[in-house]
This record gives structure tokens, sequence and C-alpha cells, in this order.
């Protein structure tokens, strides 16, 4: 009977070694409270709640900016690749 | 912030999985300071833990309309949706992270000398470096027990077992971190 009381006052003193170690390693942690409001701002206006606030004025102007500026990369690639590939124009000096 | 009652919770998240942001902003403030304690005792740094918290909470608000009611609090879903997370953070990882000095320093120990603070600090992350080799739902436990301060029953409902189960999963863990601690040598520090 004393040797199993032993054991047990032995296992809980274990036990409770292994907790108070355990209860000075974790403790609570606040996260950061900017970022706690920038995400709660994010979460009630949520991207697809942004995307319908576009009205399509904005859009057809997001599109033809768009698009312009995809002419623009495209023209000056071409001239790039020309100037490059394409051999010299004479000036009318040299003719 | 205080718990909101089981009542409320329930018409708030029904609110919510209905599309109404603000009750879903409810649910946010109740348990974002508990997922981001849970992310950041499981990846070990605030950078990481900010960045998977926010995942956590946009991807709740994505699949909230799914949600279902099957008895469990809705802390275990959000729980749910953070441990994938994290699964896929570590699996992206070649490298285990380490708590930095300074993430760690701002935490505890205040008034105590310096030399000692910083024996402390190392001592707290040689064991939570021990803790974060365990198997992650014992992770979880440990977390919810000591983070938390919950009882083995809340814990039960949160991680879909029974009480016992919940008791004799967290005295196997301690056992396996007490034989971890004497393999490591660590001295006490409590």
């Amino acid at each position: 009977m004393g040797a199993a009381k032993r054991f047990v006052d032995a296992s809980k003193a274990t036990y409770a070694s292994v907790e108070n170690r355990l209860a000075g390693v974790f403790k609570p942690v606040p996260p950061r409270q900017e970022f706690v409001r920038g995400l709660g701002r994010q979460i009630k206006i949520h991207p697809p709640a942004i995307a319908r606030r576009l009205t399509d004025t904005h859009l057809i102007l997001i599109m033809l900016a768009s698009m312009f500026s995809l002419v623009a990369l495209i023209a000056v690639g071409v001239r790039a690749v020309l100037t490059f590939f394409g051999g010299r124009r004479r000036t009318p000096r040299q003719a | 912030m205080t718990q909101l009652p089981e009542k409320k919770e329930e018409e708030v998240l029904a609110r919510a999985s209905q599309g109404d942001r603000e009750a879903f902003g409810e649910l946010y403030e109740q348990y974002v300071t508990r997922i981001f304690n849970y992310v950041y005792y499981r990846t070990g740094n605030v950078h990481d833990a900010e960045d998977l918290t926010a995942r956590v909470f946009h991807r709740a608000l994505h699949h909230i309309h799914n949600y279902t009611d099957r008895g469990l609090p809705f802390s275990a879903w959000l729980y749910r949706i953070a441990h994938n997370l994290i699964a896929n953070w570590h699996r992206d990882r070649s490298r285990h992270q380490e708590i930095p000095l300074d993430d760690a320093s701002h935490l505890h120990y205040k008034g105590e000398p310096p030399e000692s603070a910083l024996v402390l600090t190392q001592e707290r992350e040689a064991l939570l470096r021990l803790i974060r080799h365990l198997p992650s739902e014992r992770q979880h436990l440990l977390i919810l027990k000591f983070v938390e301060h919950m009882s083995n029953a809340e814990i039960g409902a949160i991680m879909g077992r029974s009480e016992g189960a919940v008791k004799s999963l967290y005295h196997r863990t301690l056992l396996a971190l007490r034989d971890e601690l004497e393999g490591s040598g660590l001295q006490g520090f409590e």
C-alpha cells in the first residue's frame, strides 16, 4: 500500500514539474492592435464587396486603360525588335 | 473580449452564414486572439502568425455559407482551418522556424535581471522547440490547456474527442515531454 502511494505521489510530482514548466512557457500573446484592426476592416469589407462597388463606368475606364497600355507595350516591343534586327535605314544624306 | 453566450453565438453564426459581414465581424473579434495564439505557438514567430491568422479568417469568410452545425463549437471549425493552413505552411518550409529572440523577449520575465532573463528566454525557446516536435494534436492540446486554460471537456469538444480521451492524451504528452526534457538536460525554470 505504501509503495503504491509513493509511486502515485512520485507520478504526481513528475506531472506537476512538467506542468509548471509548461505554464512558464505558454502565456497568452496578445496580437498587435494594428493587425487586429486592419484585418477586421478587411474582413468587414471583403474584396468581392469592393469589386461590386466599382461602377460600370469605372470598369470600362479600367479596361480601356489596360488595352491602351497593352497596345503601347506591344508597339515598343515591335519597335525594339525592328531596331535590333530590321537593319539600318539609309538617311537622306547617305543616299 | 468576453465570451458570447451560446444562444447569442448561434444567432450571430446564422446571420454570418447568410452573408452578414457585421455578424462575421463579431465572430472575428471573438476568436482572433485565440486563433492568433494557436498559430503563434505552432509557427514560432509573430510575422507568420499574423499572416496565417489573416488567411484563417479570409478562408472562414469565404466558406462560412457552407458551415454546418455538427454540435461542435464554432471555434473547432476555425481551429481546423488553422490546423490545415499550418500543415501546408510546415510543408512549404524546408527548415523549421525558431522563435527569434526579438519576438520572444517581449513576452515574459519582466523585472528579471538581464542575464537571468536571457537564460530563461533560452530555456523557454529550447522547451518550445521540443514541444514543436510533438504531433500536432498534442501541441493543440497543450495550447488549449495552458494558453486558453480550457478544461478537458472543453478541449474534447473542440478536438472531437471524449473527456477521457483528452485526459489520457494529456498524460501521455506529459510523459513524453518529461522523457524529452530528461534527455535534453534542460534545467527547471518554473
